[in-house]
């Protein structure tokens, strides 16, 4: 199974729902509650019209319109998370009582790190999902070594979309801080291939009806079917 | 391609060009900042993109039109129509089981009631089956085990029409629509009882017993009494 190599970096699951003006009247208890469900958290960002907390791996944002909640590396791969989901979902639901839920979607980001870019590009190459240039196209360095590739599938029809994406990149992150404390620049480099699963449910759905915990196993379940169908094993 | 956190140092949201003029700023918040920066390093990002925001969104476009309706268990939850998975599994033997009911009722219309009681058996070693597959969080699990085991206890004789036909009917709905909350399990065992089967569920009854209590409870708070006859 490719996922077997890889490991899952980042979740995000997104609900959305009819405009909530509840927020206005609730977001204090939304916080506390998220904080107690996924604490201890902190104010990222906040406004009337959205507040996003943050903390160890977990980033909750609830707005309007929308509740996203991201998870990242232990907290993403513990099973232990799969029954806060439903428990966000309820704090979100409760809170801003809406009836209906316009939008279920979760993405999940697998990630595995390469040594180059080249090999990198090899193992995306290899699943024969796109034909690499035998010649110089669009007049760009065929050897250069900052050449990467993408690709991506999409399905969707009226109740829902799956979009799975595949792509060889190298990272940099950079932070320049101030000399007067750290002397040198901090640098850190990826070479990685990331499979991006983004599966989502685009029908409008009463609240109530709606049973995270067992979406998401229907989610997983069928991630794990189906990926070595289009990306082989 | 490279990344810069440069625009972290920055008390504005967004991203900013690499090398643009950096602003003196406070060595407390510059901790802070590479704090989070150090907790988010790994996020995904877009090559090129330079978006390092916390919080990603789906990657998928906006439906402007969304659908009204309700949307089928099997689109919303596939593992549990899906024959590879044990939620599948235990769906397709609900379904044998149902099939079973269905022809032990046209065995009772014939007046053949040792076929009636060779189809309940054969309905409650399916159920049995299904059981074995569910989790015991599952409360598909209580349900079918109240059905599992009002077939096993039946008595053939004291059976009707109307009491084959709800076990039929339960049975389909659950493998129709398998993913239910315990209330509406518990609904539709005490359906089946009202038909006359027995097959007492701890889960149910425990949940049955919270409700009655809670009920009791909330009669109490508003000076309410119950009177029982």
């Amino acid at each position: 199974m490719i996922l077997d190599k890889f490991k899952l970096d980042s979740l995000v699951m997104q609900v959305s729902y009819p405009p909530a003006f509840e927020i206005w009247d609730y977001a204090g208890g939304i916080a506390s509650s998220l904080n107690a469900l996924w604490g201890p958290l902190r104010i990222s960002d906040a406004n009337p019209q959205h507040q996003t907390l943050v903390g160890e791996d977990v980033a909750v944002s609830t707005s309007f319109e929308h509740g996203i909640l991201n998870l990242f590396r232990a907290k993403a791969e513990s099973s232990s998370s799969i029954p806060l989901l439903q428990q966000t979902y309820d704090i979100w639901r409760d809170s801003l009582s809406f009836e209906r839920i316009t939008r279920l979607s979760a993405r999940s980001l697998y990630a595995r790190e390469f040594k180059s870019l080249a090999e990198a590009n090899k193992f995306v190459l290899d699943r024969g999902l796109i034909r690499w240039p035998d010649c110089r196209v669009f007049n760009q360095d065929e050897d250069s070594e900052l050449n990467g590739l993408d690709v991506a599938m999409r399905l969707e029809d009226g109740a829902g979309f799956t979009v799975v994406r595949i792509k060889a990149e190298r990272v940099m992150f950079r932070a320049e801080l101030d000399r007067a404390f750290v002397q040198d620049d901090i640098r850190v480099e990826k070479t990685r291939v990331v499979i991006d699963f983004d599966r989502g449910l685009t029908k409008s759905m009463p609240s109530a009806e709606v049973r995270i915990g067992e979406w998401f196993k229907g989610y997983q379940h069928v991630l794990r079917r189906d990926l070595p169908k289009i990306l082989g094993d | 391609m490279e990344y810069s956190t440069e625009f972290l140092l920055r008390p504005v949201r967004g991203a900013q060009p690499l090398g643009s003029k950096k602003k003196e700023i406070p060595s407390r918040f510059v901790q802070q900042l590479l704090t989070e920066w150090l907790d988010q390093a790994s996020l995904p990002t877009e090559v090129g993109g330079i978006k390092a925001t916390p919080v990603l969104e789906s990657s998928s476009s906006e439906i402007q039109d969304v659908p009204e309706g309700n949307i089928s268990q099997e689109r919303a939850y596939p593992h549990a129509f899906d024959q590879s998975s044990p939620e599948g599994m235990a769906r397709a033997s609900i379904a044998n089981a149902a099939n079973r009911m269905s022809l032990a009722l046209d065995a009772f219309e014939d007046g053949d009631i040792f076929q009636v009681s060779s189809r309940l058996g054969e309905a409650a070693v399916s159920l049995s089956v299904a059981h074995q597959k569910l989790g015991r969080d599952n409360p598909l699990a209580a349900l079918v085990g109240y059905m599992k085991r009002s077939l096993l206890v039946a008595d053939v004789d004291a059976l009707t029409r109307a009491s084959i036909e709800a076990m039929n009917s339960v049975l389909l709905r659950c493998a129709n629509s398998p993913i239910m909350r315990l209330t509406e399990a518990a609904r539709q065992s005490g359906l089946l009882e009202r038909n006359g089967w027995r097959g007492d569920e701890p889960a149910i009854a425990a949940l049955a017993a919270a409700v009655l209590n809670q009920a009791a409870s909330e009669d109490a708070s508003t000076g309410q009494t119950a009177i029982v006859e």
